[in-house]
């Protein structure tokens, strides 16, 4: 977000086309550190496969040596070709990490609701927050506005968020009493409603870290 | 004491410039105030909260909102949590968590479900914001190739900048060796430092003269840049992060008895 310019000349990007077609392409900035140090921070490589990462990494690295850069850094939440970075030379370290909140539960739910005909009715309670009504289907859940709950989870923001991310799994959590369910016959279907609305994988530009 | 929390006001954008620099000490330069702050949909006025104590500009933060995709393609509302700030002479007075307070506030108005945090694990937004409701949910790495081994070396001792040594090391001497892989095959940089009225400062001969150093520390460049953002933290962390490090071979080190002296406080 950080690197929208209205005229793809002025922008630091580089790109690899094949046949005239977009396979991959990185953004970058330059940044004078400490008045003397000049980094080249990497805000996004998109790449189709490893080849194309593995070239726009080279071309980066081209780039940064033809223009004096003392070092090349990026952020990689995708670390799925993590390994072309170590072949080329790059060492890792962690430092950052991203943390999250969770502010309106209804409006997350409401986004990941969808048609469901059939299922049990679960009511989630998360402290600090009111009560929300869904209908537990097998491949989906829906918010609805009313009905008779079959079973009630109550749990707190933060194991909800670990839940979501995959983070915690639900059965050490049941069993930390962090989640608690009204009766156990209800079991499978919180246990179903989790893997519901895990969000398995996440990827984040480093043009958004601030 | 009078504090509130408001809203940025048109006219006020060079000196929140200034606040974040003087409290981030740097942040940065217009042009990347302008590429965080002059984004299409963003609205600084509305998105930049500042805090006042008795009519003085004391802290803020910034929320920066955006829409993402879910697992089903469904669009959610986030908000990125960044640039918060408190002046140097008012913290530790809870003025974190009043800017803080607003910034979720304001996004539970502008309909967010999730907040967003992305830090250092080494700073001090990773201890404050659990207490704000958030938690830990990855820890992506962070990637360098170093091309100029002078310079980044330069760079890492810069970090060092502010550490004060106790009298009983005064001078000390300290090698300092760290071995880079770069685009034109290995490189090893060796350094002489010398404590020095409290402060570490390099020594221009002597790197030869192995008799005269105190300490001699060879370690990776990761090694030591995690344990250059521990010595900030407690003393206890740092050993644990050195020990670990030793451990798996990335961090040695060899020391003279006068050292042991020296620590002891018995020359």
């Amino acid at each position: 977000m950080h690197y929208m310019q209205s005229k793809k000349e002025t922008s630091n990007i580089v790109e690899i086309f094949r046949e005239g077609v977009l396979k991959g392409y990185a953004i970058y900035t330059d940044e004078l550190l400490h008045g003397e140090v000049k980094a080249c921070k990497v805000l996004e490589i998109c790449a189709e496969s490893r080849d194309v990462y593995a070239e726009l990494t080279n071309l980066l690295v081209e780039r940064a040596v033809k223009e004096d850069v003392d070092f090349v850094y990026t952020k990689g939440s995708d670390e799925k070709f993590n390994d072309v970075l170590s072949e080329k030379g790059f060492f890792s370290f962690l430092e950052s990490v991203v943390m999250t909140v969770l502010l309106n539960p209804y409006e997350l739910l409401s986004s990941l609701s969808e048609k469901v005909n059939q299922g049990k009715i679960l009511n989630i309670l998360i402290e600090g927050f009111d009560p929300i009504l869904l209908r537990i289907g097998e491949k989906g859940i829906m918010v609805v506005a009313n009905g008779k709950p079959d079973l009630t989870v109550m749990t707190d923001s933060k194991t909800f968020m670990k839940l979501l991310f995959g983070r915690a799994s639900f059965f050490k959590q049941l069993l930390k009493r962090k989640i608690r369910i009204s009766s156990l016959t209800g079991l499978s279907t919180a246990k179903h409603f989790f893997g519901l609305i895990k969000q398995k994988n996440w990827y984040i530009p480093s043009g958004d870290w601030l | 004491m009078d504090r509130k929390v408001r809203n940025l006001r048109v006219g006020e954008e060079k000196k929140h410039l200034e606040m974040l620099n003087l409290c981030f000490q740097p942040w940065g330069d217009e042009e990347k105030w302008k590429r965080h702050y002059e984004q299409r949909h963003f609205n600084a006025t509305e998105n930049v909260v500042v805090v006042e104590e008795d009519n003085e500009w004391i802290g803020g933060g910034t929320a920066w909102f955006h829409d993402v995709f879910l697992r089903n393609d469904r669009k959610t509302r986030v908000y990125i949590a960044g640039d918060g700030y408190v002046h140097p002479n008012h913290r530790g007075k809870g003025v974190y968590s009043s800017f803080m307070q607003s910034l979720n506030e304001l996004a539970r108005k502008k309909r967010a479900s999730l907040g967003f945090g992305f830090i250092s694990i080494y700073g001090t937004p990773f201890k404050a914001l659990p207490k704000y409701g958030f938690v830990d949910i990855f820890y992506p790495s962070t990637h360098i190739l170093v091309l100029n081994p002078d310079k980044f070396f330069n760079f890492l001792i810069a970090q060092l900048e502010g550490i004060s040594f106790s009298k009983n090391l005064e001078g000390l001497k300290l090698k300092l060796t760290i071995p880079f892989i770069t685009p034109k095959g290995k490189h090893e940089i060796a350094k002489v430092f010398q404590v020095k009225r409290g402060i570490l400062c390099e020594v221009e001969r002597d790197i030869e003269d192995s008799n005269n150093i105190d300490v001699a520390i060879k370690a990776d460049v990761s090694a030591l840049l995690r344990i250059l953002k521990h010595i900030h933290l407690s003393k206890r962390t740092l050993f644990l992060i050195v020990f670990a490090n030793f451990l798996l071979g990335r961090f040695r080190m060899r020391f003279s008895i006068r050292l042991a002296r020296m620590a002891l406080g018995c020359r």
